[in-house]
């Protein structure tokens, strides 16, 4: 069930600072697909997919201490029928490689990571913990929504990145010790077999059809004051988290420079 | 209108499949047989598609143990444990209850034993036995691994798709992501008739077993067609009447196999009404939050069937006049609020709405009494000063 | 439909692009301004106005960080026989069954219940409670508040204040929400102070 490699035109909403521009075929039912391509190029012009509030962790007086929040990832099956598929062994698998991917990198950069214990601290911060990770994806959601597409650009912001979630994160830091938390959502779907032969023929007849896709977020929260510090936006057609060193490539891609 | 937090279909659907139980009575399915059932503490195999099929629903259960819309009230769970244990007791490690807030009648069993009963159901029970009924029937999904044979079933017809979008209609996504979708679809996807009339046999059995009245099952039913049949104006919103139809001539069915087990055992009338006491209040509220007047008004009906001295009850049945506000709902209204304080236990609540109905009768001397009552019965009441203001005008 | 991030930029992209030039979001800049016609406010920061309500009603709703994070709806006279709003969501799903309504004759009281279901149905939550309903001048003229708290669906507590005031049979008002953590307390002064600056103006201030 490998990906396939064909050019394809990526689903709607798609982008990435990486990718090539596609390629447009001339029928009627892609139309939607091409305005959505030529969007999509444009967009990668417009919005750079890192955001970046501060140069970088501060380093003073220890080495930064980042909580790895519960990794929100999912792999999937696209079906022939283009159903999503959840891959439970895919997903334990990949959950396990950007975690190692993860070390790795904050080895290079010296900075010390800590697993998210949700058992940590009093009742009170157990609970304030659990919301704050609810929040984190209400306002991850905005961001991917409000902050990425320039049409849906809210005007007060005036393209200032201004998003946080608030001083209660200082739980968080008590009860890890720590000066950061990282965030990571990827969700990620890989086209079956008979996914490629449909698309296969698709091409044939000249309908593109997505053929699987990786969409992620990466954000850096400041336990002092809540706010996001850096984020980064991961929208690709290509990508694999099944194996080590695919997902090592991935979590590169989607945590970057975070923790210089 | 679909309440659901997560999705869930169909699990109650035993009634709508019944087959001629009558043909099994000779075969009892006992809860152990080899090859049959899986024994307890049962895990599947790694690498296989029911490994993967637990694995999801563990993640997903991880979400449920943090979810605002889970009922936490020890007691409560501890009840449910209690009965399930009673039903299953080789089984009761392997089966987890949660009890979700959503006011509609439903249950269903994910295939790693995680079970759902909606506080909607817990409404409307009237004793224990039925809700053993309704635990002993998920139960049977649960020893029989029904959720993984329909999983593997549409998965070779290729009709995921068709499941996702049925069980999609039923339920209402919510925000979670696929992974609660697939959760979705494997907890929620018809089960096949064989399968409904397996639970349910199963489910007798077990209460039987148990020391369960059988009589209760049928009666579980009986009450919902009643609440269906008389809500004529919401039937299209019933979440389980729109997607599995009640056939009177299968309701007939299980009432003869019930019968055929015979009447005698614990029905817990008083004791599920003990234990449950504390929720009865926020289920009563959720339930009016609806606006479905006409099921809401059978289901307090029946349960006053059972507890004519319930004021809690009767204050329930006043509001749902009193909210409705039709012609001659006033009248209803009090009339309902009067045996309220009559019985035992109208909360304070009562005379609020007294005065509510007064008020907006014009009846102003009656409506100050009442709201008097009201902050006399509950000194801090938040809403004091807005009444203060109200009668002064 | 999942709701993975890909598949909620897909439909408002697609959406704006064949709105053509129709933004969703127009500036609201802090100086003062008429709402509806009927509401006079004076912001003391920007927001933003969803011209593509996410509500339908007699409302109009403005937010800072988007829908999801916080919304101040104001009323803008609701009149008898209607719902409060309906979600744009609700309304889509075509259900059958009639929403309550707002009624001329419904005290603060009344119309307190009457707001719990209105979320209770188009958010479709069971968490839901208003408290310390009060008496209050809302925008000049006799009214009333109240707290909110709700959960929606996302797990995400929300908290908000609810103001309003009946006129010439109708209802004008405004309700602030905001995520519990954070989003509510962040910008609760500035609707306070927005909702003091209030007047009713128009057909609104000719009522009684």
């Amino acid at each position: 069930m490998g990906r396939h490699d064909e050019p394809r035109i990526v689903a709607a909403g798609a982008a990435s600072h990486a990718m090539k521009a596609p390629t447009l075929r001339a029928t009627g039912h892609l139309l939607r697909s091409a305005l959505v391509a030529a969007l999509v190029v444009s967009l990668v012009a417009c919005a750079p997919a890192i955001q970046r509030q501060t140069p970088q962790l501060q380093r003073t007086e220890h080495i930064p201490r980042i909580v790895v929040m519960p990794i929100d990832v999912e792999l999937s099956q696209l079906t022939a029928g283009g159903m999503s598929e959840p891959n439970a062994e895919w997903t334990e698998a990949a959950l396990k490689h950007m975690r190692a991917a993860l070390e790795a990198e904050a080895q290079a950069r010296n900075v010390a990571l800590v697993d998210f214990n949700p058992e940590g601290g009093s009742a009170e911060d157990r609970e304030t913990s659990a919301d704050l990770v609810k929040l984190h994806r209400a306002v991850g959601s905005s961001i991917l929504v409000y902050h990425y597409t320039p049409e849906l650009a809210l005007p007060s912001k005036q393209g200032k990145f201004d998003w946080s979630l608030g001083p209660a994160v200082q739980a968080i830091a008590k009860s890890h010790d720590a000066d950061y938390a990282l965030f990571l959502f990827v969700r990620d779907s890989y086209a079956t077999a008979g996914r490629v032969a449909v698309i296969v023929v698709g091409a044939l007849l000249g309908v593109g059809l997505p053929g699987g896709s990786q969409v992620g977020f990466a954000s850096v929260v400041d336990l002092k004051t809540g706010d996001i510090v850096w984020f980064n936006r991961l929208v690709r057609p290509s990508g694999d988290l099944r194996t080590p060193e695919a997902a090592a490539e991935t979590v590169k891609a989607l945590v970057s420079d975070a923790m210089q | 209108m679909s309440f659901t937090r997560r999705r869930f279909g169909c699990a109650l659907c035993g009634l709508a499949w019944l087959t001629l139980a009558g043909e099994t009575a000779g075969q009892r399915l006992s809860p152990g047989e080899p090859g049959r059932y899986v024994v307890p503490g049962y895990q599947p195999p790694s690498e296989t598609d029911e490994k993967g099929l637990w694995s999801l629903m563990d993640r997903y259960e991880r979400d449920m143990k943090s979810s605002r819309f889970v009922v936490r009230d020890a007691d409560v769970n501890a009840y449910m444990r209690e009965i399930l244990c009673r039903l299953a007791d080789r089984y009761c490690k392997d089966v987890r209850i949660y009890i979700v807030r959503t006011p509609l009648f439903n249950a269903s069993m994910a295939p790693n034993g995680m079970m759902e009963v909606w506080t909607g159901l817990l409404l409307r029970c009237r004793d224990e036995a039925q809700l053993a009924t309704i635990i002993g029937h998920e139960v049977g999904h649960y020893l029989r691994r029904h959720s993984l044979e329909r999983y593997r079933d549409a998965r070779s017809k290729a009709d995921f798709g068709t499941f996702l979008g049925m069980g999609l209609a039923i339920a209402g996504v919510g925000w979670a992501g696929s992974l609660a979708q697939l959760a979705l679809v494997a907890t929620t996807y018809s089960f096949s008739r064989d399968q409904e009339r397996e639970a349910d046999e199963i489910g007798l059995n077990l209460m039987a077993d148990a020391g369960y009245s059988p009589a209760a099952t049928a009666e579980v039913w009986d009450q919902l067609l009643a609440e269906y049949k008389g809500s004529t104006a919401e039937r299209s919103q019933s979440f389980l009447f729109a997607t599995h139809p009640l056939p009177e001539e299968r309701l007939d069915t299980l009432r003869k196999a019930a019968a055929a087990r015979g009447e005698s055992g614990d029905r817990g009338r008083e004791q599920y009404h003990a234990r449950l006491a504390a929720l009865r209040p926020r289920l009563v509220a959720d339930e009016l939050a609806l606006r479905q007047y006409g099921r809401s008004e059978i289901v307090f009906e029946q349960l006053l069937v059972d507890a004519p001295d319930d004021g809690g009850l009767w204050f329930a049945k006043g509001e749902v006049y009193r909210l409705r506000s039709g012609a001659g709902d006033s009248e209803r209204a009090l009339s309902a609020y009067e045996r309220a304080l009559a019985a035992k236990g109208a909360p304070p609540e009562t005379w609020r709405s007294i005065g509510l109905v007064e008020l907006s009768s014009g009846a102003r001397d009656r409506a100050e009494k009442a709201f008097g009552a009201y902050l006399e019965a509950k000194p801090d009441a938040t809403d004091r000063e807005m009444l203060k203001t109200l009668l002064a005008q | 439909m999942t709701r993975h991030p890909i598949r909620i930029l897909a439909v408002p992209i697609l959406l704006a692009l064949l709105l053509g030039a129709c933004a969703p979001f127009s500036l609201i800049t802090p100086q003062r301004q008429t709402v509806g016609d009927v509401i006079s406010v004076e912001p003391g920061m920007r927001w933003n106005k969803i011209e593509m309500s996410p509500y339908q009603g007699k409302v109009e709703v403005w937010t800072i960080d988007g829908p999801i994070l916080n919304v101040l709806v104001f009323f803008t006279g609701v009149p008898d026989g209607e719902p409060l709003f309906v979600s744009r969501a609700l309304a889509a799903s075509a259900q059958q069954e009639k929403p309550p309504v707002f009624r001329a004759k419904m005290n603060p009281l009344e119309i307190q219940e009457l707001f719990d279901a209105t979320i209770a149905r188009n958010f479709r939550t069971s968490i839901i409670e208003s408290r310390n309903l009060k008496p209050v001048e809302v925008a000049g003229a006799p009214g009333f508040r109240f707290e909110t708290r709700f959960v929606g669906r996302d797990e995400v507590e929300r908290s908000g204040v609810f103001l309003g005031t009946v006129r010439g049979g109708k209802l004008y008002g405004a309700w602030f929400q905001g995520a519990r953590l954070h989003y509510f307390d962040r910008y609760v002064p500035e609707v306070e102070k927005m909702a003091g600056s209030a007047r009713l103006v128009g057909e609104a201030a000719a009522a009684r």
